[in-house]
């Protein structure tokens, strides 16, 4: 077995792992609050992906002829800033979102807020291909990720984009654990999160509070587009896949446990890489078949997930 | 119209008249459809009438048994390419290859539903989504023969064309024009019939009562002694088998398979569907079949011009329309078109159940002489208002714009409701004056309001009869 072949394997998986575990966690943050899977995350995440473009280089819709309007001036802004602009308008969409179509779902039944988020899929996938087009867009690298930028372990590149990603998802991580544990608005988020009668009952403004748990991970989903947009291109559809990933990472850690949806990301992102890699019949093509039946048999065996918290029923 | 203007005593004269008058509508939409439409809608209608089965089949699992499962475009496309592969490799029969697909749902539904239904809710939606998303890859594994049986990423078609055999030639529409269009309209509509019947059945039975408990309470299903995860698999596995079927139609509707129509996006086809039919009713599944394809095939039709730039609903703005309406249907009509349908007709006709003993359970013309009753008067404008806007929807119709269009549509398709029950409520009225319930004043009123709208009526049968007769023969 060629140790330094699969030493760069795992180095080029950890960079999706990145992707997969930041949907995941955004996922997570809104399954915790509010129960409901919200299978729009990628689209709103996408679209802030187009923010951003729209930061770098202006608005550049599809006119009638099919062509781009080049000439409309953009706003340019250095990459940085691009993100956390697209960073801050995912998160009002999220805002938003919740706001107009969840909070009056409130005690509706579990398909209404499934019809809900499908119909934002399409929604959102749809306004977007109308309005930028289909075909994909070039978006910078937020970190260097060129030829020969890389450590050298071992004789496996390690690329300094890899390791800028995961800081900076460690950083925005160590902002939310500070958020949750040592912040008023994160206490109340944590106790919506357990018990929304109860919340509601010791004077938590519950609505207000789930509005900015979704601002939360509608900021997540961004910063996942905006790390993704490069490798994968900028287009419409771009999110649909990552996201089964991500609900398979999500799944596989807890659906309720952000532990587990950073755990779950990389096990994915590395059986995306490893498994078509070392077992013959499976294309890269099938990459998805072994993530997805993993999160069944997880499901199967420990149905919470790896780090979720079982559910109990009362009859 | 607060009240209904009508009270009609279930399985009373009145109610089965009603009941006539719709299966008399049913009818004539199926006998008309092949006969009236240009054989590229009929196509389509094929095609709705196969997302119905489909949508049935998911019906069956989500709006009968409450769990969450859309992943049946997967099962759809099992059937379809088990069809083709039977049909086009082994020369079978479509029909020999109906028990076959039906069976091969059967069995994957069981292989699926055993272990997926250990998990609920929304960790259930998640299982069937990932197996409607991995579907279309699925199809192109070159292990096992499996490429070479569904044809890979390229498709199979079946080279066999769906054509009637000489005995069948006297069915409507069959004849050179439309022959084949029309031919495989009535090959689907005969399975979509036989299979509502035995759906019907099925809910209706024994078993079928205990996915209906499961469904309402899970746990007091369970002390009533439901053996919750056999009826739970079993209903997934029939569901399965209902998609393959679905899938079967499909290939024979369209002679041709390929791994990129049973996507996600199908899944989500399905959803939209069922919810805007409505969940859990058996008509729901029908109309939501009708409604996404017609209404995607509308939607086609926009342009919105907006300086610069152009809307066109032939491109992605369609998807959009869906979701919103989707979207809109959760909000404002969680009951779908048929719970829609439902609220109008009691606006109109109010069924009252039959006491054990024989007499209705609401007093069926509860009326107490001397007071004021605007029924009569309510039946007559509703007898005059059916032919008004016929004419309106007649001369709206050559007005070439799609809103406008559809208007017209919808006023000419008026009179098929407002006639028949204006006559009903006349009649009704009539009856309860000879019976001493109502004051003299209201028999002009009455008896002109039975007069038109019987005479609507006879126009809307005349004109269907007129119709098929003009195009059957045309042939």
């Amino acid at each position: 077995m060629d140790y330094v072949l699969l030493l760069q394997r795992i180095f080029d998986a950890l960079f999706n792992s990145a992707i997969y575990s930041s949907l995941a966690l955004a996922l997570v943050i809104i399954f915790r609050a509010t129960g409901l899977l919200n299978f729009a995350q990628g689209e709103m995440a996408t679209f802030s992906g187009y923010i951003a473009f729209v930061f770098l280089v202006g608005p550049q819709p599809r006119l009638k002829g099919g062509g781009l309007a080049g000439l409309i001036p953009g706003v340019p802004l250095s990459v940085p800033l691009a993100v956390v602009g697209a960073v801050l308008a995912g998160m009002a969409v999220g805002a938003a979102t919740e706001r107009v179509l969840i909070r009056p779902l409130r005690n509706a039944p579990e398909l209404s807020l499934v019809n809900v988020s499908i119909g934002l899929l399409l929604v959102i996938n749809s306004l977007m291909a109308q309005w930028w087009g289909t075909g994909p867009r070039v978006f910078p690298a937020l970190f260097p990720a060129g030829a020969g930028q890389n450590f050298n372990i071992f004789g496996a590149r390690l690329r300094y984009s890899t390791i800028g990603v995961w800081a900076l998802l460690f950083v925005v991580l160590v902002c939310l654990i500070f958020l949750l544990k040592r912040t008023r608005i994160g206490l109340a988020f944590r106790a919506v999160s357990i018990n929304q009668t109860n919340s509601e009952l010791v004077g938590i403004p519950v609505g207000r509070v789930l509005m900015y748990g979704w601002a939360l991970a509608a900021g997540f989903g961004a910063l996942a587009a905006c790390i993704s947009a490069n490798s994968v291109l900028l287009e419409p559809n771009m999110m649909l896949r990552v996201l089964v990933y991500a609900f398979a990472a999500a799944t596989l850690g807890g659906l309720d446990s952000p532990k587990g949806a950073l755990v779950g990301g990389v096990i994915v992102g590395l059986s995306q890489t490893l498994i078509p890699a070392y077992v013959p019949f499976i294309g890269f093509e099938l990459s998805v078949l072994p993530v997805l039946i993993a999160m069944t048999a997880v499901l199967l065996v420990r149905p919470a997930g790896l780090y979720g918290t079982k559910r109990v029923e009362r009859v | 119209m607060s009240s209904p203007l009508v009270v009609v005593a279930k399985g009373g004269a009145e109610h089965k008249r009603w009941q006539y008058v719709q299966y008399l509508y049913l009818a004539s939409f199926v006998l008309l459809v092949p006969v009236v439409l240009q054989p590229f809608e009929i196509g389509k209608m094929n095609r709705a009438l196969v997302l119905s089965v489909a949508i049935l089949a998911v019906n069956l699992v989500v709006g009968f048994n409450g769990m969450l499962a859309l992943g049946h475009s997967a099962f759809m496309g099992v059937g379809a390419f088990v069809t083709a592969s039977l049909v086009q490799d082994e020369n079978w029969d479509f029909w020999m290859a109906l028990p076959v697909v039906v069976m091969v749902g059967f069995v994957l539904g069981i292989l699926v539903g055993l272990p997926a239904l250990r998990v609920k809710g929304l960790y259930l939606a998640l299982i069937t989504i990932a197996q409607a998303t991995v579907f279309p890859t699925l199809v192109n594994i070159d292990e096992l023969g499996i490429a070479k049986r569904t044809g890979g990423p390229n498709g199979k078609g079946v080279s066999e064309e769906v054509i009637a055999p000489s005995y069948f030639e006297w069915l409507p529409g069959v004849d050179g024009a439309r022959g084949g269009s029309a031919y495989r309209y009535w090959c689907i509509i005969l399975i979509l019939g036989i299979t509502l019947l035995l759906v019907t059945n099925y809910i209706r039975s024994r078993p079928g009562r205990a996915v209906l408990a499961i469904r309402d309470n899970e746990a007091g299903a369970a002390v009533y002694g439901v053996n919750l995860p056999v009826v739970k698999t079993v209903n997934f596995a029939i569901s399965a088998g209902l998609g393959s079927l679905a899938g079967l139609m499909w290939c024979l509707d369209k002679g041709f398979v390929a791994g990129q129509d049973f996507t996600f996006l199908l899944a989500v086809d399905l959803i939209i569907g069922l919810v805007i039919g409505g969940v859990g009713t058996l008509q729901g599944s029908l109309l939501g079949g009708l409604f996404v394809v017609w209404v995607n095939d509308l939607t086609k039709r926009i342009t919105i011009p907006l300086g610069l730039y152009t809307l066109n609903g032939d491109g992605p703005l369609a998807k959009a329309i869906f979701g919103l309406i989707l979207i809109l249907f959760t909000f404002f009509a969680p009951g779908g078109i048929v719970s829609l349908a439902k609220s109008v007709q009691n606006k109109l006709i109010k069924v009252v159940p039959i006491r054990p003993d024989g007499t209705p359970a609401e007093d069926v013309d509860s009326f107490d002489p001397g007071m004021e009753s605007d029924r009569a008067q309510s039946a007559m404008k509703l007898a005059i208002l059916g032919p008004v806007l016929l004419t309106i929807g007649w001369l709206l119709m050559n007005v070439n714009n799609l809103i406008v269009g559809c208007v017209a549509f919808g006023l000419r398709f008026s009179i098929l409701v407002t006639a028949p029950v204006a006559m009903l409520v006349g009649s009704n009225e009539l009856k309860a004056l000879l019976a001493g319930r109502r004051p003299e004043s209201i028999k002009a009123q009455a008896s002109m309001a039975r007069l038109l709208g019987g005479l609507g009526f006879l126009f809307v049968l005349l004109y269907g009869l007129w119709l098929f007769k003009t195009q059957y023969s045309s042939r």
